[in-house]
């Protein structure tokens, strides 16, 4: 088990190098430079920017430099420090450090917030769904979560917002404030209703399968009450397919901000990034992808170790 | 009379397996889809959408009105019969808009299919074919793929892949479908390397082996055509994704240029609008709904079909 971890978490250092390496290169491969689409600069003034964001030196220094700038260990004692992620090409003094350490708790809470609701909402269908198997409940559940699975989150959003604070004046229709229910429902939902029917579909599944096996029936027939084999033994045995899925989950509710913000004007990280590729700003699109890119990079990787911990059926060879 | 009935109704059943054993395995999976009625709806609805969508970006009469042509003498129209699904802030026709949207959109989904078809099975098979070094590249590859979140991915080679003046394939619709495929294509790699592998141990490749069949023969006739189902079904489940991520380039404004509407522009714009005028929303959110619920059903049904294990 050590081994596994330790394995894994090195892995996680070519993957990243990697992911930094295909960034620069990408945005480096981009048409035109990062000061194109900005109103017209003298020559001299675009020199000097040049020189500031070291885009003067030849390719292969500029990809040492950003290396040495992202990179979490240095030369000199104490050999850590905070990853520099670079500057905004547009925002004067703006650093990906200061867009991410603005937004992250927002963005979190968002996450967070979408990950119960997906939870809670895709267990209770799924676990519905198992155990009305072909009837009425049933269907309703697979229903939803055919058409939460279909619907695209950002169709969803919008008619949610249209629906709930346009016509019907319920809710916020922008921003977002931690505890303020008619600010926090729209975008949860919106956000959250992808993973939700993810996890109905798996945990419907999964029950379905573990009530055939030959425990269920031995915990029935040693007079079990009903309530304590669903809960005690089928449910808790159907949880370990559900977490396979929390790791692809996570990466969804990352892509998913970038438009759950756009729309409700969050003042997350995904909203940032969304600007930052309309106004080509590589200083930032840079920085976020790869701050994106480590954050599900890392939630794969306790996924995968709570997966091993969990099961001891898994052989993490 | 009851007896003859039940009789009758033996023996047809009797015919139904004899019949049943003289056909193929995908005259089976065909017959499967058929009885398949969610499936068939799908199909269906498929169809009358694309035709109709072809025919609305072709056919003035279906067009009714130049999906461009600002008419500012009917701003902001509700829904009537000139004008279906009503005008929008410039007076522009949503009907016609909308049916160049999910032009776009059905093409998007099948240009990417076609495309993840092509790279998936040349690089899954020549994974699965060319041992181990082929083989490792490949799952690094696939692993690197699953760390970055495929829309962040798309979104950036979206940057690259824009404003190119390249022949053929410098066309915009041409360059999304890439900058999609690029990042859509590991699961159906992954999936022809994993079939290849089973089907070259199967008893009977081992017997075209045994009788001399040359390797190509082996390949494209025996083993390639064995790992069409699943991949068809792969590729059925990848076109809703590939209609979303460029509705989402659409929507995020870095999809095709603004006067041509794509459904992600479309959404945009109607949300934009969304107090006075919902149906510039309500139109374009159902017609992609409705295109990437009609893929999903099909799929699950060729999936069911082909896969008759799964059920």
């Amino acid at each position: 088990m050590t081994a596994y971890v330790i394995r894994r978490v090195l892995w996680m250092f070519p993957l990243l190098f990697a992911v930094a390496t295909i960034t620069f290169v990408l945005m480096h491969l981009t048409p035109g430079g990062p000061f194109d689409v900005q109103e017209k600069l003298q020559p001299a003034q675009r020199e000097t920017l040049a020189r500031r964001y070291n885009l003067d030196k030849p390719i292969h220094e500029q990809y040492l430099y950003y290396l040495g700038d992202i990179s979490p260990v240095t030369y000199e004692p104490p050999f850590f420090k905070t990853p520099d992620l670079g500057e905004s090409f547009t925002q004067r003094g703006r650093t990906v450090n200061n867009i991410i350490s603005d937004g992250f708790w927002v963005s979190a809470q968002l996450g967070l917030m979408s990950f119960l609701f997906a939870v809670i909402v895709g267990m209770s269908l799924g676990i519905m769904s198992a155990l009305n198997q072909n009837r009425l409940p049933d269907y309703l559940g697979v229903f939803f979560a055919t058409l939460g699975a279909a619907v695209p989150s950002f169709v969803m959003a919008t008619l949610l917002a249209w629906l709930f604070s346009v016509e019907l004046g319920w809710t916020d229709r922008l921003g977002w404030e931690f505890g303020n229910f008619r600010k926090m429902t729209l975008p949860v939902v919106s956000l959250g209703l992808l993973p939700a029917a993810f996890i109905a579909r798996i945990t419907r599944a999964s029950m379905l399968e573990v009530m055939r096996q030959d425990f269920i029936r031995t915990a029935r027939s040693k007079g079990l009450a009903e309530w304590v084999v669903i809960m005690r033994h089928v449910v808790k045995n159907s949880l370990i397919p559900v977490l396979t899925v929390a790791g692809p989950i996570f990466a969804v509710l990352v892509t998913g901000s970038f438009i759950i913000e756009r729309i409700f004007q969050i003042n997350g990280i995904g909203r940032p990034f969304v600007d930052a590729v309309f106004r080509r700003d590589y200083g930032v699109i840079m920085g976020t992808t790869l701050f994106f890119a480590t954050t599900v990079a890392i939630a794969n990787l306790v996924v995968d170790v709570l997966y091993a911990a969990v099961d001891p059926r898994i052989r993490y060879g | 009379m009851a007896d003859v009935r039940a009789l009758e109704g033996g023996l047809s059943e009797l015919d139904a397996i004899a019949v049943r054993r003289q056909r193929g395995l995908w005259q089976d999976a065909f017959a499967r889809l058929i009885r398949n009625r969610l499936a068939m709806v799908a199909l269906i609805v498929l169809v009358g959408v694309g035709i109709l969508a072809f025919l609305g970006n072709y056919v003035d009469a279906v067009q009714m009105h130049d999906p461009r042509f600002q008419d500012y003498s009917t701003v902001k129209a509700s829904p009537s019969w000139d004008h279906p699904f009503g005008t929008d802030n410039l007076g522009r026709d949503n009907w016609a808009r909308v049916l160049q949207g999910l032009w776009i959109s059905i093409r998007v989904g099948l240009g990417v299919a076609l495309a993840i078809l092509v790279i998936g099975v040349l690089i899954g098979g020549t994974a699965a074919l060319t041992g181990r070094v082929g083989d490792n590249l490949l799952m690094r590859l696939t692993d690197l793929a699953y760390a970055f979140p495929d829309l962040l991915f798309i979104i950036l080679l979206r940057a690259v892949l824009s404003g190119r003046d390249w022949p053929i394939i410098g066309d915009e619709l041409i360059l999304i479908i890439f900058a999609i495929a690029f990042v859509s294509w590991t699961t159906t790699a992954r999936l022809v390397r994993g079939q290849m592998l089973s089907l070259s141990e199967r008893d009977y490749v081992i017997a075209a082996r045994t009788m001399g069949a040359s390797q190509a023969r082996i390949v494209f006739h025996h083993m390639l055509p064995n790992t069409l189902g699943p991949v068809i079904v792969a590729i059925t489940f990848a076109i809703p994704i590939a209609i979303f991520a460029e509705a989402v380039l659409a929507f995020i404004g870095f999809g095709l240029e603004p006067p041509t509407a794509s459904l992600g522009t479309l959404i945009a714009d109607g949300y934009g609008q969304v107090r006075e005028t919902e149906w510039m929303l309500i139109f374009p959110s159902v017609a992609i709904a409705l295109l990437m619920l009609c893929f999903t059903f099909l799929g699950d049904g060729l999936r069911d079909a082909l896969d008759p294990r799964g059920q």
